[in-house]
């Protein structure tokens, strides 16, 4: 069972490594090379697609379209600092002052350039092979270059080469020749041996024998080596040298060893041959077999005393002094194994026995899920010959570690069948398919993290799914409250950002800032007043509560060394900012960490126990209807006031229609009266009433209801529209309906009393007299009185929407560098090594830095403490017309913005005027003269701070970045914002308010605060806005002037404004604003303004194709003002545009197709895998000339085309087809997509037949014609003829060429019935019979 | 009966001496003995291969360290710790962008390392050659034509073959010497050819299984070493020898963030 069991591990892992290889390196690039290996279960992710994303990210949407041959984002260096680099592609986004080219730059990518274009370069006089090779340089250095990158040439073509005493090489034909006559053998290679793994496992299986030399000399070798080195023609197959029948000099002999390239022990015998394994002392002779071969695995020995080493896992190894050794001699089966190799979480976790020639993963705590720890990596561990070796995956997790594990267990019932080994991933994937102490074989590797893809696939319908497929993507729930639940694909193994701070790469976290940024999300609030006028809260009100920071906060970490996270020792900061307005109903918002939360983040990067946290999230809920914060139109919040007004005016209006047909009918126990409608009723109690003088009867009563429930159910809905005008809402307006019903009915019953005058007949006084008399007006007068108070005082029914503001910020590493040394503390352990890096040692503090970052062994070292304290300086203006004014406070120095040269009210901003100005910070210990700039972090307030520490998270626009240079950019707010102590002057016309920015920084590396407050003052005057939107800062996505897909009759338009505005839109051109038919959606409060301004979207309809269709857009601005009293007056400070904003998309020409691809019929190779070229064309589309980028699926790996982006689409090189059968036709489709900027879709498929041909021309017919030898091929091909038999040699110079230059015939110039004719042919791809093609004796014809 | 005896004494003599005579003949045909044209005087065989020998060994060995290049310009300049040596690494594939493949620098690694290696040891070999001549020339008129030298890489060696020849000359005799080459053993051919390997698969696939190497080929010994910043060292060892190969490739490098 042993033995079988380890035959399985020694299986498996060969299995494994013969194609770990091509996987990974297929996972990475993309490309493929074996069908018959499935490796879909394995993490699979190539690079392409997110490089695919960055690219474009970056490019596309700034360079339009362009042909790949001009495409002006690369350029080619041929040759950088005086040769020593060559063929460098500079992209737009390296600086290219950083290029040290010797020439000019050449404006295309290297691969389009003659002398760069990568080929296989051969090397003629070794027979090597190089791929990706640039053809210039390989031409110069003596090489012979050709095209096909992946050097798929019959000359490079590998096969098995022997070289004598079981040493067998993988290599070219050439090679082999080279290698066989440095080492001295005969020259055999064997074609036919296709793998790597079949030609090591040669030495295993080729049968030995007794070489007998003569003269008694006799070498135990295999045959080759017998006949063709040893020059003998003697051979015994499984004979020992020492076997009776051997005329032999050698003798057996109790002499044991280790043999070259053998792990097992073995007898020698007199002569130094080696001969049978070792079986033990006691087998001595049944071991030596009566001189015949045993063979290993015939050895049935186990113990301490047995040569039967175990293949791949035990080595032979002389012993030394006092070391155990077998019974006959100093030599032992030595473990190759890795006995208590560290576990999964390092050197702290676990250990675990290894075996030779496993890998595993190593990593530093919890992983995946978007949890990985700040300045973590993922390892790599391998046991090779006992020892255990350390390899750290790319840093900043640029490569993420996946492990695939082999169930032994399963292979040993399956009978070693490999398809039927278990393929896997790693536990935190959530599949657990093995037990830790099962029997399986692990191998690691580290690959490509296509993290960045992720976020792309946000953009996308199909968003779940993809992402979903997507291995390195998780989809990340954020569940807050019904009304505040949504899913983002968000990276599984988040990315590691540059934490450096200091030096040149200032700024260089502004990117982080923008990605980070991406978690900035909003949270819509509902409040609503009480019938007691208190505030409470109606929606979303979980978004005031812990779930919320700890919800957005996981968002926010998913993203990438972002938020309120860990290190990998578990020292965590807090970089999330929770902003909002409680409308002071006595919430706090939940800016306080949740120590419990935090506990579990701190316990991420303690042990590998933590990391199975992450599997336990994976089942994301599946909730129905999503809103999406911040989107204000699904945050909708239904009004039920207009039910209630239906139902004052339907009970109203009922019991008048009651009242009146009650007087004429008896339909009262009908039922049916409460259906009519109540001004019907109404209005017929009147009629009858002006049918004059009807007297105080029971029908005039009736009819006298009637109109005082009219008049109540009239003045309600007036009342409900008038409250409803005057910003009453909901539970307000119902109230305001019912004092309305009261005034109504009470007005009524006082108007009758009037017109009756004392009167006991007529209608009037019925009225007067149904609504009560006089008690009634008063009830009425009251209620009125009561509720109309009661909604002034209470406001009852009042709504307020409010955001909670999340900012995810960038991480930042803890202050100071008490814990630097933690990086590089397994230098000092016996045990296997983690390197420190730049990344994982800035991690752990601010002061800490790296050391000897250029060699193997980098620490980490704490800066020394330093406590100069920061000071703030004035730095300057940017915006125009403004200037500092130094002043001097008792609360500390600043500056005071002002309009240059003014003074007074006309020095000051006007309100919602936006200023940007910077500060400087520079070191204490410096000059006046001198100053040294400082490295801070800043905050502003506008209440004087206590201390740095204590001050709200309001940073200036680099957020929590630590910089020498701080801008601020600030709206005004309006005046009536300020305290009112604040104010300056009399009088409207002269009063404006002064404003104080309270500036606080600390040092970067200690967190030294400035002592005190740096103040930036700013006085604000009222006055009206005179200016409209600027329609020249309008931005807009899509751009005016795109182009969209051909039917697409409607459109998403986001557009962003200078101010707050509310903006309409028309087809037609000089509408005036209020008369323009549709309304946008804009952001109307102030202070909720993006990067680009204050955005409003639409989507556009009826939409044309081959035209533009124009929109014209106007916009109001000073949207508060529409919402006060006095709204006339107010409105009229509000600014419209004077223009119409043109805003144009254009329809596409016609439907983007496919029309032609290539190859069409079919392709014959000489070699395997074979190399295909895609090319395809396209046609109409955006303007009609078919220019779109085009992508195709090449063995379920969609990538895009190497040259796209117009409308020829091209696709060189590509590898696959390895295992087709040689001369089968085959079937081969390759879809393939396209999509141009506007949109427009094409999908198509390349089809064509493919057959492979690895084999020479046979001749299948010969004969005398004429005279002349004449033979047929059975395909086209040359054939040469020697009298001579060459046919062992692969060189053709030294035949006779036949006629016929690639033919099925070929005729010789002679036939020579005295001679025999050797013949060879070679194909068109070069495929030369191994031996003769045919070999011809004109006498037997 | 003593005339016999002194006879049979004469013949042994006589065999003796023939059968010495073709022994001798026989040792120094096969070069055992060191060749001796002219007496005892240099073996100009064993003078160039003494002369040089050490000479090649240290530009192997300084070629090792760097990838195949002396003062390359596009080199990683990085210390392992245990040798206390910072060395400039030659690049041998390369690609200054981030995520794209590295492009093959040397795709004639061999013939670029054999041409190193001619470079560094030109001038002495020269010296040496020289040095020959000069010390034939106390007994013999010497003339020496030097042309210049090639060098082989080999499994197991290089072999240095002298393009040029002496003629001495002493009393009228005269002997051409033109045939000056030697081997020494080494597997820096070895180590090159698996680093060309690994920069073929690099340039192909952004990656190179180097454990599974090891164990098809156990008398290889490769070390991999990841920078901070994605660049990957790779040591080449060869089993029971100091002879290594070391270079740098830097290509599908994945940036920080995201």
């Amino acid at each position: 069972m042993r033995k079988i069991f380890w035959s399985l591990i020694i299986f498996g892992m060969v299995f494994l490594l013969v194609n770990m290889v091509p996987a990974q390196s297929y996972i990475i690039s993309g490309g493929i090379s074996f069908e018959d290996f499935s490796i879909g279960e394995f993490e699979e992710k190539s690079l392409g697609d997110g490089l695919d994303f960055l690219v474009s990210l970056f490019s596309i949407k700034q360079i339009g379209i362009v042909s790949a041959e001009e495409d002006p984002t690369w350029r080619c260096c041929l040759s950088a600092d005086e040769g020593a680099r060559i063929c460098q592609s500079v992209s737009s986004f390296i600086d290219m002052l950083d290029v040290n080219c010797d020439n000019s730059l050449i404006p295309t990518h290297c691969d389009q350039t003659g002398d760069c274009v990568r080929g296989c370069c051969i090397d003629e006089a070794d027979g090597s092979c190089t791929e990706g090779s640039p053809k210039e340089k390989c031409s110069t250095d003596g090489g012979t270059w050709e095209p096909d990158v992946n050097c798929n040439l019959e000359k490079c073509a590998k096969g098995c080469c022997y070289l004598g005493r079981n040493n067998y090489y993988f290599g070219t034909q050439k090679e082999c020749v080279k290698k066989s006559i440095d080492l001295g053998t005969e020259v055999d290679f064997r074609a036919e041996i296709a793998t790597e793994f079949e030609c090591v496992s040669l030495a295993e299986s080729e049968v030995e024998g007794a070489c007998d030399m003569g003269g008694g000399e006799c070498r135990f070798t295999t045959k080759s080596d017998c006949f063709n080195n040893l020059q003998s023609n003697k051979f015994h197959a499984g004979f020992l040298c020492t076997h009776e029948a051997i005329d032999s000099l050698c003798e057996k002999t109790y002499d044991i060893g280790c043999a070259e390239g053998r792990s097992e022990i073995y007898w020698y015998d007199s002569c130094g041959n080696r001969e049978n394994v070792y079986g033990g002392e006691l087998w001595a002779d049944a071991s030596w077999n009566n001189g015949e071969v045993l063979y290993s695995n015939s050895i049935n020995c186990d113990g301490d005393d047995c040569g039967a080493c175990e293949k791949y896992q035990q080595q032979c190894t002389e012993t030394k002094l006092g070391e155990d050794h077998v019974k006959a001699g100093n030599f032992v089966c030595k473990s190759l194994e890795c006995v208590g190799a560290p576990g999964a979480g390092g050197i702290e976790s676990e250990p675990q026995d290894r075996a030779n020639g496993e890998s595993w993963c190593v990593f530093d705590g919890v992983i995946g899920g978007g949890k990985d720890l700040v300045g973590s990596r993922h390892w790599k561990f391998s046991c090779i010959n006992g020892e255990v070796i350390t390899e750290g995956c790319e840093d900043y997790r640029g490569e993420v570690c996946m492990e695939m594990r082999i169930d032994l267990e399963d292979a040993i019932k399956q009978k070693y069948a490999p398809d039927i080994f278990v393929v896997g991933s790693h536990p935190v994937d959530g599949i657990e398919i093995f037990d830790d102490v099962g029997n399986y074989f692990a191998q690691a590797s580290c690959q490509k993290n296509s993290a960045s893809q992720c976020l792309t696939y946000n953009m996308e319908d199909n968003m779940r799914e993809n992402c979903e497929l997507d291995s390195f993507c998780i989809v990340t729930r954020v569940n807050v409250d019904n009304d505040f639940e949504f899913d983002l694909c968000t990276p599984k193994y988040t990315k590691g950002a540059d934490l450096t701070f200091t030096g040149d790469e200032e700024g260089s976290r502004d990117m982080d800032n923008a990605y980070c940024g991406l978690a900035n999300i909003d949270c819509p609030v509902l409040f609503k007043k009480d019938i007691k006028g208190r505030w409470q809260c109606e929606k979303n009100c979980d978004c005031l509560g812990a779930g919320f920071y700890d919800e957005m906060n996981n968002l926010c970490v998913s993203l990438g060394d972002c938020g309120t996270y860990v290190n990998y020792v578990g020292e965590g900061t807090d970089n999330v900012i929770i902003k909002g307005d409680t409308l002071g109903m006595g919430q706090s918002l939940p800016n306080e960490r949740n120590d419990d939360y935090i506990k579990t983040l701190e316990g991420y990067g303690d042990s590998t126990e933590d990391y199975k946290f992450e599997k336990n999230q994976r089942v994301l809920p599946q909730n129905g209807d999503i809103s999406f914060a911040g989107d204000d139109e699904d945050f909708s919040f239904k009004d039920r006031s207009s039910e209630w007004l239906g139902v004052i005016g339907g009970v109203g209006g009922g019991m008048g229609g009651l009242a009146a047909l009650s007087s004429t009918s008896t339909l009262l126990s009908s039922g049916l009266v409460w259906a009519l409608p109540g001004e019907v009723g109404a209005a017929t109690g009147i009629a009858q009433s002006l049918e004059g003088g009807i007297a105080v009867t029971a029908k005039g009563f009736a009819l006298a209801y009637a109109a005082l429930f009219a008049s109540a159910a009239i003045m309600a809905v007036a009342t409900y529209y008038v409250a409803q005008g005057m910003g009453v809402e909901n539970e307000g307006l119902v109230e305001m309906a019912l004092a309305g019903a009261a005034l109504g009915f009470g007005a009524a019953t006082a108007i009758a009393g009037i017109v009756a005058g004392g009167s006991q007949t007529g209608f009037a006084a019925a009225m007067y007299a149904g609504g009560g008399s006089g008690p009634g007006i008063i009830i009425a007068a009251v209620i009125v009185i009561i509720l109309v108070s009661h909604q002034a005082v209470t406001q009852w029914g009042k709504t307020e929407v409010t955001k909670v503001q999340f900012r995810c910020q960038p991480w930042q590493p803890p202050m100071g560098g008490e814990n630097c040394h933690l990086c590089h503390e397994d230098i000092d352990r016996e045990e296997t090594l983690k390197v420190c890096s730049e990344y994982r040692c800035e991690s752990l503090g601010r002061a800490c830095y790296i050391e000897n970052a250029d060699t193997d062994k980098p620490i980490c070292l704490s800066q020394q403490y330093d406590n100069t304290v920061p000071i703030i300086n004035q730095d300057q203006v940017y915006t125009e017309g403004y200037e500092f004014e130094e002043i001097s406070r008792v609360m500390g120095d600043g500056v005071k913005v002002i309009v240059e040269n003014k003074t007074g009210q006309e020095a000051c901003f006007q309100e919602y005027e936006t200023v940007i100005f910077s500060l400087n910070t520079t070191s204490s210990a410096s000059s006046d003269d001198d100053k040294i700039p400082m490295y801070t972090q800043c905050k502003y307030s506008f209440e004087k701070p206590v201390n740095y520490e204590t001050m709200e998270e309001l940073y200036p626009s680099e957020s929590n970045s630590f910089l020498k240079t701080h801008i601020f950019s600030y709206t005004m707010p309006r005046l009536d914002e300020i305290d009112p102590n604040d104010f300056t002057g009399q009088g409207y016309s002269s009063l404006y308010g002064n404003l104080r920015m309270f500036v606080m920084c600390q040092t970067s590396l200690w967190g030294i605060p400035t002592p005190k407050p740096y103040i930036v003052e700013f006085c604000i005057r009222p006055g009206p806005d005179f200016n409209a939107v600027n329609t020249e800062l309008t931005k807009t996505i899509p751009e005016s002037g795109s182009y969209i897909a051909f039917d697409n009759t409607t459109q998403r338009m986001d557009m962003w404004i200078n101010e707050p505005a509310e903006c309409s839109w028309s087809k037609e051109p000089y509408q005036e604003f209020d008369e323009m038919e549709n309304n946008m959606s804009c952001v109307l409060e102030s202070d909720l303004g993006e990067l680009n301004g204050y955005n409003c979207n639409t989507e556009f309809t009826e939409l044309e194709n081959s035209v533009d269709n124009n929109f014209y857009i106007k916009c109001k601005d000073q949207p508060w003002f529409g919402e006060e009293e006095g709204v006339e007056e107010s409105e009229k400070q509000r600014v419209v545009n004077a223009e119409d904003f043109i805003y144009t998309l254009k329809g596409s020409k016609a439907p983007l197709v496919v029309s032609s691809t290539s190859p069409t019929k079919s392709i014959t190779s000489g070699t395997r895998p074979v190399t295909v070229d895609l090319s395809i064309t396209t046609s109409g589309g955006m303007i009609g000339d078919g220019v779109s980028d085009c992508n195709y699926v090449w063995f379920g790996q969609e990538s895009g085309f190497f040259e796209s982006g117009a409308s020829l689409h091209n696709q060189p090189g590509l590898n696959g087809f390895n295992v087709l059968q040689d001369n089968v036709e085959t079937v081969r489709n390759v879809p393939v997509n396209c999509e141009d900027d506007a949109g427009n879709m094409a999908e198509g498929k390349i089809s064509f037949n493919l057959t492979i041909d690895t084999q020479p021309a046979n001749v299948v017919r010969a004969y005398n014609d004429g005279g002349k030898l004449t033979l047929v091929t059975d395909e086209l091909a040359k054939c040469y003829y020697s009298y001579e038999n060459e046919c062992n040699s692969i060189e053709l110079e030294n035949m006779t060429t036949m006629s016929g230059d690639w033919s099925f015939k070929h005729v010789s110039s002679t036939w020579d019935p005295s001679k025999t004719y050797f013949i060879k042919c070679k194909d068109s791809y070069e495929h030369i019979n191994d031996g003769c093609a045919i070999i011809v004796r004109p006498i037997l014809f | 009966m003593d005339s016999k005896r002194g006879q049979v004494t004469i013949f042994i003599i006589i065999a003796i001496v023939i059968v010495a005579a073709v022994l001798i003949f026989i040792l120094f045909r096969s070069g055992f003995l060191p060749d001796l044209p002219f007496g005892k005087e240099v073996n100009p065989q064993a003078y160039m291969k003494s002369c040089i020998e050490d000479k090649i060994t240290e530009g192997v060995t300084e070629l090792s360290f760097v990838g195949g290049t002396l003062n390359n310009k596009n080199a990683l300049n990085f210390m392992f710790t245990d040798e206390g040596v910072y060395r400039n690494i030659s690049y041998l594939c390369y690609n200054q962008n981030y995520y794209y493949p590295c492009v093959v620098q040397e795709p004639m690694l061999l013939r670029h390392v054999t041409d190193e290696l001619k470079d560094y040891i030109e001038d002495d070999v020269k010296d040496c050659f020289d040095g020959l001549a000069k010390s034939l020339d106390n007994n013999y008129d010497v003339v020496a034509n030097y042309r210049g030298f090639d060098l082989n890489l080999g499994s197991d060696r290089v072999v240095l073959s002298i393009d040029g020849k002496l003629t001495l000359s002493k009393a009228g005799d005269t002997k051409v010497q033109d045939d000056l080459s030697f081997l020494v053993p080494t597997h820096f051919y070895d180590v090159a050819k698996v680093a060309q390997e690994i920069i073929s698969q690099e340039a192909e696939f952004c990656n190179f299984e180097h454990i599974g190497y090891m164990i098809f080929y156990p008398q290889y010994k490769i070390e991999r070493h990841t920078t901070g910043d994605g660049v990957h060292i790779y040591t080449i060892g060869y089993e029971d020898s100091e002879d290594k190969f070391r270079f740098a490739v830097r290509g599908c490098v994945i940036p920080p963030g995201l």
